[in-house]
């Protein structure tokens, strides 16, 4: 039944696209496939492309047996068929769940190449790992003030084999706080992050898609919201509402979806043109599905992407949020409030900024390194840069 | 060019009535009572009804806004709470040493980030290229509160190199614009690598190769020249951030700019003040977009604004 399977090749981009057209023209007619169109996606000709995978699946959905030979063998992996009374469309590739298109290991063969990358998996696995099992690898209580956690001048200790990243200002573990300190960036970071990414797609999507006048209103309140100070705008913000973990998620978050927004907007707007949306359309299939299902599955590598990055960009802002002290209040452990707390003390005990600070530095790398890996090896385009 | 340029003045007008009115609504919908701040906690009832009656704190929202804005449009932001200035005086006192840190910034962001983009795309795949590139990325991740305070305890504690924090001479500008640089610096390598790459195999290289030209002379004159390009945009947009005041640089450094200004404001909800960062940032934020997009015609003449 499903021919060809075994020569599951590579096809570029353009190849893919060609494919696409062909189908949804072919099936809007229900006319059987010329075989020119056919011998366009050979499994032969199509192995040679550089792009990604496809699975040849048969269309045994809609009867592929009335549509001649060369449907047969040809055609790629169906995401979802779409049918009216006398037209059905495939809408092909690309819909996660059924058929997958790019199957995991290649991404994580692209990966494994780069070093850089792995180095910043590793780093990445660490941070969360921390941060899930923060409670049973923690030496101490976040919160306890050792009594000979400070000298006998009231100073905070250096790293000991006792302390063995020094204390802070009230005689606290670092290691401790910085363990702790881990859980505040990351679910901070996840937060913001989640919500960014959500009111972005929303938004980038909606204009992208409809176009016209709600396009235009878009372009102008993104205009406006990349004109705030966003730095002002965030402690200003988060000063006068007091800070809680869910405020400077929620300012972080209002900073940052503009810029998700118009990544969407300007992908939507390019995959909306596609044939298979307009025949979707065409169709009259309702359009929050044409979203769901045909829109959105377009969008996850680029939204599994910025949302790698995206946690690398808050994690700063929170950062600098608690350095100003504006973040989270003060006896929950964060990293930048460590650093806030310390920088009176900081010529004399420059480790209470090192530390923190480098924690601070190497979540963020490490989340850049795999986000950047992650956007190479989906974009063909910046393959072999 | 005449309408290209109506059309986006007119646009960034838009853009800044826009900022001002969700600042606005943003500032004045907080929990905050800026009458009961300025008149302190033993203030009677009375005084603070006064006070706000004299503020014009009492009308309502839209009516305070369109006085805001009458007044704006000439050129006045209105009179700090807590220090009884003119909000211009205060920003024009300290937009001078916002500039020269915009300066220093931008500066070290080029000096950083153009020749460590051009080596590694022409040594691209290569030990070189991928240290740059991790250095690039190293930059961009470290935070500028970290880098200042080490640039601070190394270089001007340790080793006394230079002023520890504070404003004057060229000397207190090097070390915040450093750590103002370090970030951007990371960001225009990488920018400027990938768009060496995209022009080194266009046609014109290869030309200008095949006609004999030095290697130095092709690089510099016809692939630089060209990967700029999307560097100058970035500039742009740079020195519209950093115009619009680095709170977190200047306040490492105790430098007097228009983000310490905000940070000193925000701490004691002096909302004029606010106000009067917000819109000289969004303006700046706008003219630097502008600038960029001006700027492109001008170095790439294969663009042409209609």
């Amino acid at each position: 039944m499903v021919e060809g399977m075994n020569q599951c090749g590579q096809i570029s981009c353009h190849e893919r696209s060609r494919i696409h057209e062909w189908l949804s023209y072919t099936f809007l007619r229900q006319s059987p496939a010329p075989d020119a169109h056919a011998r366009q996606v050979a499994p032969t000709e199509v192995a040679r492309g550089a792009g990604r995978w496809i699975s040849l699946v048969a269309m045994n959905k809609i009867g592929r047996s009335d549509h001649g030979a060369g449907v047969n063998r040809t055609v790629i992996s169906v995401g979802s068929i779409e049918r009216s009374e006398n037209a059905a469309v495939i809408v092909p590739v690309a819909a996660p769940g059924r058929t997958r298109v790019r199957p995991p290991a290649t991404v994580w063969d692209r990966v494994k190449r780069n070093r850089p990358a792995l180095f910043g998996l590793v780093v990445m696995a660490i941070v969360i790992g921390v941060a899930l099992l923060a409670p049973w690898i923690a030496p101490y209580d976040p919160a306890r003030q050792f009594t000979d956690g400070l000298s006998l001048e009231g100073r905070p200790l250096a790293p000991s084999s006792r302390f063995w990243l020094g204390t802070d200002l009230l005689g606290r573990d670092l290691l401790t706080r910085l363990l702790y300190g881990a859980r505040i960036s990351l679910l901070i970071g996840l937060l913001a992050n989640g919500a960014a990414l959500t009111i972005g797609t929303f938004f980038g999507a909606v204009a992208g898609y409809f176009r016209g006048w709600v396009s235009t209103a878009f372009m102008r309140l993104t205009d406006m919201m990349m004109a705030f100070p966003a730095l002002i705008l965030a402690i200003a913000l988060a000063a006068i509402l007091r800070p809680s973990m869910w405020i400077v998620a929620l300012v972080i978050a209002m900073v940052n979806w503009v810029w998700i927004a118009r990544i969407i907007y300007s992908q939507v707007l390019s995959v909306g043109q596609r044939e298979f949306i307009e025949a979707a359309r065409a169709l009259g299939v309702p359009t929050y599905r044409i979203f769901w299902k045909h829109l959105f599955p377009h969008l996850l590598p680029i939204l599994l992407v910025w949302g790698t990055l995206g946690i690398s960009t808050t994690v700063m802002f929170e950062a600098s949020l608690s350095f100003l002290g504006v973040g989270v209040r003060p006896p929950t452990p964060s990293w930048g409030g460590t650093i806030n707390e310390s920088q009176s003390y900081f010529l004399e005990a420059p480790w209470l900024v090192a530390f923190p600070g480098a924690a601070i530095l190497l979540t963020s790398l490490a989340f850049n390194l795999v986000g950047d890996a992650l956007r190479d090896a989906i974009d063909p385009q910046l393959r072999g840069r | 060019m005449g309408g290209y340029l109506i059309r986006r003045l007119a646009q960034s007008v838009v853009i800044l009535l826009g900022v001002t009115v969700i600042t606005f609504a943003l500032l004045y919908a907080l929990p905050a009572d800026p009458a009961r701040m300025i008149a302190g906690r033993s203030a009677t009832a009375d005084t603070v009804a006064r006070i706000r009656s004299e503020l014009g704190l009492d009308q309502s929202l839209p009516v305070q806004y369109a006085r805001y804005l009458g007044r704006l449009l000439r050129g006045n932001l209105g009179r700090s709470y807590a220090q009884k200035i003119e909000v211009t005086d205060l920003l024009r006192s300290r937009l001078a040493a916002t500039f020269w840190l915009m300066l220093g910034g931008i500066a070290f962001e080029l000096l950083i980030g153009l020749p460590a983009g051009m080596l590694s795309a022409l040594r691209r795949r290569s030990a070189v290229d991928s240290s740059v590139m991790l250095g690039a990325f190293l930059g961009v991740s470290a935070p500028q509160f970290v880098v200042g305070l080490f640039l601070l305890y190394w270089l001007a504690y340790r080793w006394g190199l230079f002023p520890l924090g504070g404003y004057g001479t060229p000397a207190h500008v090097i070390l915040p614009a450093f750590a103002l640089g370090i970030a951007g610096g990371g960001w225009y390598a990488r920018v400027m690598r990938s768009a060496m790459l995209d022009v080194i195999n266009q046609d014109y290289v290869r030309t200008a190769r095949a006609k004999g030209l030095s290697e130095p002379r092709v690089i510099l004159r016809h692939a630089v020249r060209n990967a700029l390009l999307p560097v100058v945009s970035m500039v742009g947009l740079d020195i519209g951030t950093f115009m619009g005041g680095v709170v977190v640089v200047e306040s490492v450094f105790s430098w007097p700019g228009i983000g310490q200004l905000a940070w000193q404001a925000i701490q004691i909800v002096d909302i004029p003040v606010i106000m009067g960062v917000v819109v000289v940032s969004a303006l700046a934020i706008v003219t630097g977009n502008l600038l960029a997009d001006l700027a492109y015609p001008w170095l790439d003449p294969k663009i042409r604004y209609g």
